[in-house]
């Protein structure tokens, strides 16, 4: 039960959010061989309508602890244990209050300023949606522990296929409905894969090791949706993102482009079957685009998915070394397979704020070997509508954290009345391998609560900062 | 023999005494709409809402309903800081629009927002409460009337809603301009006998806001290019006489007069003068503008849009170089040796060195012409957040207007002297009169007496001149007579709504 009251900017007081919960669990053990759980949960919120409120979401587990069977004795597998659990839980967390009914706002956005002082108006705040129900997450998992060598490696895998079902995001529907779109549920997303983390304790020529490594494979595809779900915003030419059903969701959509038209030779070349060039304002140095279905023309309906911003696998290496007073930490990450979008140019500043590597890399009459439109601030061809060139793979690898440190011994120590004393150097962020051009390939996924839907888009936020630092660990 | 060791069974209450009701909440400091438009009081509140839709010119994305219609006509320039300066504003200007265009979708958006909000208003007031009610409702139609004649003249056939909607008729497809000019002008016919002629609160639609708006519409489907393309009822000679009655209505009323000098009409002092039949409010108040506010703006950005750029004087503020007067223009009141209207209408350098100001950045496209009617005066805006706090008011109905389209629809056929209402604009702009106006007359009157506020393409697209005029531009004939209808609305009606031509 929580009854949690929030305070909002405009004199307006949130009556909080409740939210009532019975939750009842079964569990069984046979002599830690067999284990098996099942737990029913029904959740009601007050951010649902009534018929809409209550749901029930079970779940269930099962353990085999192989290495307590008596016939199980195989080295050098010192623990095995088999898992499978199923189990669904509800998710409302995103909704605000209200959603579901139409509440009325007297605020700034519906007063009229007049010469004769401010006349404070009313209306809905959103369009409302009676029709909410909880999002629902489903997942299914197989998984292996074992553990080798004394317990000295140890090895964790888990199979896994996570369904949300009546996904919670802005609902799609027109502006001529009149008001701001509310939440609604839009689909069903599954995401499935694999999550392994091998790791090594041990001792060796005086050195202690403690090395774990972690890969994970996932897949993310939009399994049920009806039509269309535009997502995020870019720029001053539409949307950057959408979903479809059969497609990963939040994938890029825009342009494919061919190249750069390198004279008005290929321009004239580019017809229809009519004759007619397909692109009548382009100029040498422009970016040429695909006619997707056809038509002889380029418009909205060439438009298609230029990009995948999930990766397919995430991977993780963290070492711990020490020997002889000396400390060893390293925390490598890498993230493989995904795309992302450089949003970063601003064609509203003619001569600021561009990254080089558009105007290093740009067609010139002189040099036509540039992968990027000509530079210029003309642009009649829409060289900057959201187009294939500006996906970029944002695969890397990074060192997220190295750090070096000595701890004195303790006879030195104990003379300076001192309990422990530790020099260290550390560094954070001290490369990254990537091939992607802009400041950063970790692009952060804010948009403004609009539900993850700018993920992979590069807005051109502050990138990680590299960070060295020099630190002594004194305690007396 | 199998043995359970043990079963163990949680089972946590994790609220006591809790029934359904617990969870059924009220909103605290807010109403439930089911409880709200149940007084006079809510009514006015929720028509001053609707009201409040006319101000946005920046609405989640810059989006001025008054540099739409200015941009694409032959007075105006876009310029600002270049041709990457607003992008979806320099599209407009040389009509590169897309469907995605940012600033189009904000637009009809924005009169959306204002038919639900009228809408809102109109389904729940009783008209038979009071007097009041009667006038809100009134006003609440004038306003809708208002938002779909922009959405008209923006897009053509555009969705008509009049209510409420359930998520089953989401889907709306675009209804014919033929049935949207209908439920205008029955809007306006319902609203006109519940309105005054004057009202002490000077931002209300009166009679003669609702008449002159009602006259205008038949005006349109006089018109050739509507008329032509929409396939009304009756005759155009008949448009034409329904246009003048009301004109003429407005005209009897002697509300209205026209100011006496030109360069005053648009002056922050003459607002709601003797020639002002309706305006859009704009103001300058504490915590009303400022960046990141959105559409809570009170203060008229496109002032502060239009001003020079890079100039430093006590008068005249900084701008950001936009809307700029063509050399076209200026040469048109040089014709006619129109210099009272020319100089009320543009400043250029030489005033501008007049006042000690220094000389503005050039941008590509640059006039040396600067829209007057929204001139950043310094006395008109707020000395912290200047940018945001301009108070001219957008003058959207004005007599001189009338006048003319009184003149325009008796040469179309209406009765009536042509010529006498057409001269009173003309002489109180010093010009010597005209004997026998034609049609010609009227439109080198209208564009010179109305420039910089909004009228000119519009007019050129009635009159069937557009292509001639604006084909130097980038106009071309088939498509630019409307704009694109938003792509995400299409893909949001599930594809309900069509494209425009060639688009």
């Amino acid at each position: 039960m929580s009854d949690s009251a929030q305070a909002a900017t405009s004199g307006y007081r949130s009556p909080g959010v409740r939210m009532l919960s019975y939750f009842g669990r079964v569990n069984y053990n046979y002599q830690d061989k067999y284990m098996a759980t099942a737990i029913l949960r029904a959740d009601a919120s007050s951010k649902l309508i009534k018929e809409n409120r209550w749901k029930y979401f079970p779940s269930a587990s099962l353990g085999w602890n192989v290495t307590n069977e008596d016939f199980f004795d195989v080295y050098p597998i010192s623990y095995l244990k088999l898992r499978f659990g199923w189990g669904q839980n509800g998710n409302i967390g995103s909704l605000s209050p209200f959603e579901y009914a139409s509440v009325i706002q007297a605020g700034a956005v519906d007063s009229y300023y007049t010469d004769q002082g401010t006349l404070v108006g009313a209306a809905p705040v959103a369009t409302s949606n009676p029709n909410l129900v909880w999002e629902t997450v489903q997942q299914t998992n197989f998984g292996i522990d074992a553990r080798f060598f004394n317990d000295a490696l140890s090895l964790t895998t888990d199979l896994y296929w996570k369904k949300t079902i009546d996904l919670i995001t802005t609902m799609s529907i027109p502006e001529y409905i009149g008001n701001v779109k509310p939440a609604a549920n839009e689909g069903d997303v599954m995401n499935r894969g694999i999550e392994m983390e091998l790791r090594y304790k041990g001792k060796a020529f005086g050195i202690n090791y403690d090395i774990a490594a972690v890969a994970a494979y996932n897949h993310n595809e939009v399994t049920k949706l009806d039509g269309k779900l535009i997502g995020a915003n870019l720029g001053t030419t539409g949307w950057i993102t959408e979903a479809q059903q059969g497609q990963p969701i939040w994938y890029f959509y825009g342009y494919e482009a061919l190249g750069i038209f390198d004279s008005f030779d290929e321009i004239n070349a580019y017809v229809n079957e009519d004759g007619d060039l397909i692109q009548s304002s382009a100029i040498p140095g422009d970016v040429k685009f695909k006619d997707i279905n056809g038509d002889g023309v380029i418009d909205e309906n060439d438009k298609n998915m230029i990009g995948n911003p999930h990766p397919d696998w995430t991977l993780g290496l963290n070492v711990n070394l020490d020997y002889r007073g000396f400390d060893l930490k390293i925390f490598l990450q890498s993230s493989l397979g995904q795309d992302v979008y450089f949003g970063a140019y601003r064609t509203d500043l003619n001569n600021n704020n561009k990254p080089t590597f558009l105007y290093d890399n740009a067609w010139t009459p002189e040099d036509h070997s540039g992968e990027f439109p000509r530079y210029t601030v003309t642009d009649n061809n829409g060289n900057y509508s959201h187009n294939s060139l500006f996906v970029f793979d944002g695969s890397f690898v990074r060192l997220q954290n190295l750090e070096l440190g000595y701890s004195f011994s303790a006879p030195l120590l104990d003379k300076l009345h001192i309990s422990k004393l530790r020099l260290y150097v550390s560094g954070q962020n001290l490369f990254v391998i990537t091939k992607y051009p802009g400041a950063d390939p970790e692009v952060g996924n804010s948009n403004g609560g609009d539900f993850k839907s700018s993920v992979g888009v590069d807005r051109g936020l502050y990138p990680r900062a590299r960070v060295v630092s020099f630190g002594v660990n004194l305690s007396i | 023999m199998k043995s359970i060791k043990y079963i163990f069974i949680t089972l946590a209450i994790l609220a006591s005494g809790c029934t359904d009701d617990w969870l059924e909440l009220e909103p605290v400091g807010q109403k439930l709409e089911i409880n709200f438009y149940q007084t006079e009081e809510d009514i006015y509140q929720g028509l001053i809402a609707a009201y409040s839709m006319l101000q946005p010119k920046y609405f989640s994305g810059w989006s001025s309903y008054y540099f739409l219609a200015n941009f694409p006509s032959d007075d105006s320039e876009v310029v600002g800081g270049g041709p990457g300066d607003r992008p979806e504003y320099h599209a407009i200007g040389e009509f590169t629009m897309l469907p995605t265009n940012s600033a189009v979708l904000q637009l009809w958006r924005r009169n959306y927002y204002g038919i639900y909000r009228a809408n809102v208003v109109i389904e729940n007031a009783d008209p038979s409460a009071s007097q009041a009610s009667k006038q809100y409702i009134a006003e609440a139609k004038f306003l809708r009337a208002y938002y779909y004649f922009q959405l008209v003249q923006f897009f053509g056939d555009v969705p008509l809603i009049t209510g409420n909607l359930t998520q089953d008729e989401y889907d709306q497809p675009r209804k014919p301009v033929k049935q949207v000019f209908s439920q205008i002008i029955s809007d306006l016919e319902s609203a006109i006998p519940n309105m005054e002629l004057s009202y002490p609160q000077t931002y209300r639609a009166t009679k003669g806001a609702a008449q002159s708006l009602l006259g205008k519409i038949y005006l349109y489907m006089a018109s050739p290019y509507y008329y032509q393309n929409y396939n009304f009822n009756l005759s155009q000679a008949e448009y034409y006489q329904l246009a003048a009655d009301q004109f003429e209505t407005v005209i009897l009323s002697a509300q209205y007069d026209l100011e006496p000098v030109y360069d005053n009409i648009w002056r922050y002092e003459y607002e709601h003068g003797v020639e002002s039949i309706f305006e859009i409010e704009y103001a300058n108040i504490e915590r009303g503008g400022d960046w990141g506010n959105g559409r809570v703006n009170g203060g008229n950005i496109d002032v502060q849009m239009s001003g020079p750029r890079s100039i430093t004087s006590d008068t005249l503020l900084a701008g950001w170089g936009f809307d700029m007067v063509t050399q076209d223009l200026i040469a048109a009141y040089n014709a006619q040796g129109d210099t009272e209207r020319r100089d009320g209408t543009a400043y250029g350098e030489a005033f501008l060195a007049s006042i000690g100001a220094g000389t503005p950045e050039q941008n590509p496209g640059y006039t040396g012409y600067f829209c007057k009617k929204r001139a950043t005066w310094k006395h008109i805006t707020w000395n912290s957040n200047a940018e945001w706090n301009y108070e001219t008011n957008e003058r959207v109905i004005r007599y001189a207007d009338v006048l003319l389209m009184m003149s325009e629809a008796i040469l179309g056929g209406a009765a009536g002297n042509a010529d006498y209402y057409f001269n009173l604009v003309r002489e109180r702009a010093g010009l010597d009169p005209i004997a026998g106006v034609t049609m010609d007359d009227i439109k080198t009157e209208r564009r010179l007496e109305l420039a910089m506020e909004g009228f000119r393409y519009f007019d050129l697209v009635r009159w069937g001149d557009a292509a001639t005029v604006l084909g130097p531009k980038g106009f071309v004939a088939g498509k630019h007579e409307v704009f694109p209808i938003p792509q995400e609305e299409i893909v949001n009606s599930n594809n309900a709504l069509t494209q425009n031509p060639n688009y």
